[in-house]
């Protein structure tokens, strides 16, 4: 039976998957669109290039977990969904939103990072260490968020 | 919001691809390290060597016949026009690649409308290929006035300058024109494009001091040559940050006492030790130099900046500034002058 609380739980579900990775997508994109610049002139920068463009990736990764976690929990990937009461379906709607929102701002801000650490490599490329600690501490919010859903979402009583 | 929201991310991704294509050319371009060891160096062959066997792959010269390093010199730079060319998509930058390749148009409509005049026939090395009109069809408007082929902005810019030519008959006349129409064309041009805040103050500031130095410099020459104050009124430009009538006002007082009156300006220290080294050395050397590396000084913001059109205009300058370096040095060595004579010349390195 489809509850008030179940479809609020696909919407958190939804937030969780569509915002972390439309971040991510921006993010890969602006490393990607500095990665490709350097490689007009420097092809074989292309591991490196393609090492730092994936970082923003992740965001998408760790959304998608919580989405999919989400779905199984209730039941809904199985095909047969719990009759999640109101309040549940906001419990778990709440719980998606740290992923989603600072998926979405986290993925978006470490693909400038990302870029800018392209640059320092195309001119620079002994300086990869320091350019991979500079975009790894924007991953780090985007693990606290990963980290606060999942902690919100295990709270809720189903 | 969401207007800001899609015009920042979309710029960004332009701005990206297009700096990260900048970064990677900023690697070719020189260091002090290098310049020292050329000026050092015993003759233009060991230099050559020095640029040539360095890591910057940009150059290549022939080894042979090392006095015809101008036309290595020109095909890198049309080589990195063309890199600028090709990835200026977004218009602010198309409209920056105009603003440095227009400079080759109009030193090349000088030439041309000079040898006109003059009845002189030139060599096709004296024009620049990096223009953003070709030369054929500039040669065209300006020797038969056969303007169909170029844009009409050039075709009133070739005509004024015959009808004010026509006035003063000078031929030195035709650089201050040209030199004022060129800053007019950019201020029309900027009107045009769509342009975010921070980008406009950095563009109009880059500008502007072009135009300041400009303007200055040319009042040092007119008051050299001994013009009156209506003369340059004729040719000052408006739209620099130094207000031409602050300029008119100290055009009376001797050469030696300008600074003072620049002194709340960032181009005191400019004037002053460029008309100290004329007064000396009967030269404007100092001067040009002291005004090149300002620019270059200026421009060095663009070091510092991921997502933006400093980077690429910090590159341009800096790469023409290079070559300008290279030629001084290479015609140094050609004219057995000391490194000392030769250091005096160079200007600072982006790098």
């Amino acid at each position: 039976m489809i509850t008030q609380g179940i479809v609020i739980a696909f919407l958190g579900s939804a937030i969780a998957i569509g915002l972390s990775c439309s971040g991510s997508g921006m993010g890969v994109g602006i490393a990607g669109a500095a990665g490709v610049g350097v490689m007009i002139e420097e092809p074989e920068k292309f591991g490196l290039v393609l090492f730092l463009q994936a970082f923003p990736g992740t965001q998408g990764i760790y959304g998608l977990l919580v989405g999919f976690w989400v779905l199984m929990k209730t039941g809904i990937l199985g095909g047969s969904p719990i009759p999640l009461s109101l309040d549940q379906g906001c419990q778990i709607f709440f719980s998606c939103i740290p992923v989603g929102v600072v998926g979405f701002f986290s993925g978006w801000y470490q693909g400038k990072t990302a870029a800018a650490a392209i640059g320092l490599i195309a001119r620079n490329p002994g300086g990869v260490g320091k350019a991979i600690v500079m975009v790894t501490m924007v991953e780090t919010y985007a693990v606290f968020s990963l980290l606060a859903s999942l902690l919100l979402f295990n709270a809720i009583t189903l | 919001m969401f207007k800001y929201f899609t015009a920042d991310t979309n710029d960004q991704e332009e701005y990206a691809f297009a700096n990260g294509s900048v970064k990677s050319l900023e690697k070719g371009l020189l260091n002090k390290d290098i310049l020292d060891r050329m000026i050092k160096s015993d003759d233009i062959v060991s230099a050559l060597k020095i640029l040539s066997e360095s890591d910057l792959n940009d150059y290549s010269f022939d080894l042979n016949n090392p006095a015809d390093f101008e036309n290595s010199l020109n095909q890198e730079l049309l080589h990195t026009y063309d890199i600028i060319k090709s990835i200026s998509q977004v218009s602010t930058f198309n409209f920056l690649y105009f603003t440095f390749a227009s400079k080759y148009d109009f030193h090349n409509i000088k030439i041309l409308i000079k040898s006109k005049y003059l009845k002189k026939d030139i060599s096709n090395e004296l024009l620049s290929p990096i223009g953003t009109i070709d030369i054929e069809k500039l040669n065209l408007a300006v020797k038969d006035e056969k303007y169909e082929n170029i844009p009409d902005s050039f075709k009133f810019l070739i005509k004024k300058t015959f009808s004010e030519y026509n006035k003063f008959k000078d031929p030195e006349m035709i650089d201050f024109i040209l030199d004022k129409e060129r800053y007019v064309m950019i201020f029309n041009k900027i009107r045009e494009i769509e342009i975010i805040e921070a980008e406009e103050l950095f563009l109009k500031r880059f500008i502007n001091i072009n135009i300041d130095l400009n303007n200055i410099i040319n009042c040092i020459r007119a008051k050299i040559r001994g013009e009156k104050k209506a003369f340059i009124k004729e040719f000052l430009i408006p739209e620099g940050d130094f207000k031409i009538e602050k300029i008119i006002e100290i055009y009376d007082s001797p050469l030696s006492s300008w600074f003072e009156k620049l002194i709340h300006t960032d181009y005191k220290n400019i004037v002053e030790a460029g008309v100290n080294y004329f007064q000396k050395n009967n030269s404007l050397m100092e001067l040009e130099k002291l005004r090149d590396n300002f620019i270059l000084n200026f421009s060095k913001i663009g070091k510092y900046i991921t997502f933006g059109i400093e980077p690429l205009v910090g590159f341009v300058t800096a790469k023409e500034n290079d070559i300008k370096n290279i030629r001084i040095i290479l015609s140094g060595k050609l004219n057995k002058l000391s490194p000392d004579q030769i250091k005096e010349r160079v200007r600072d390195t982006y790098v």
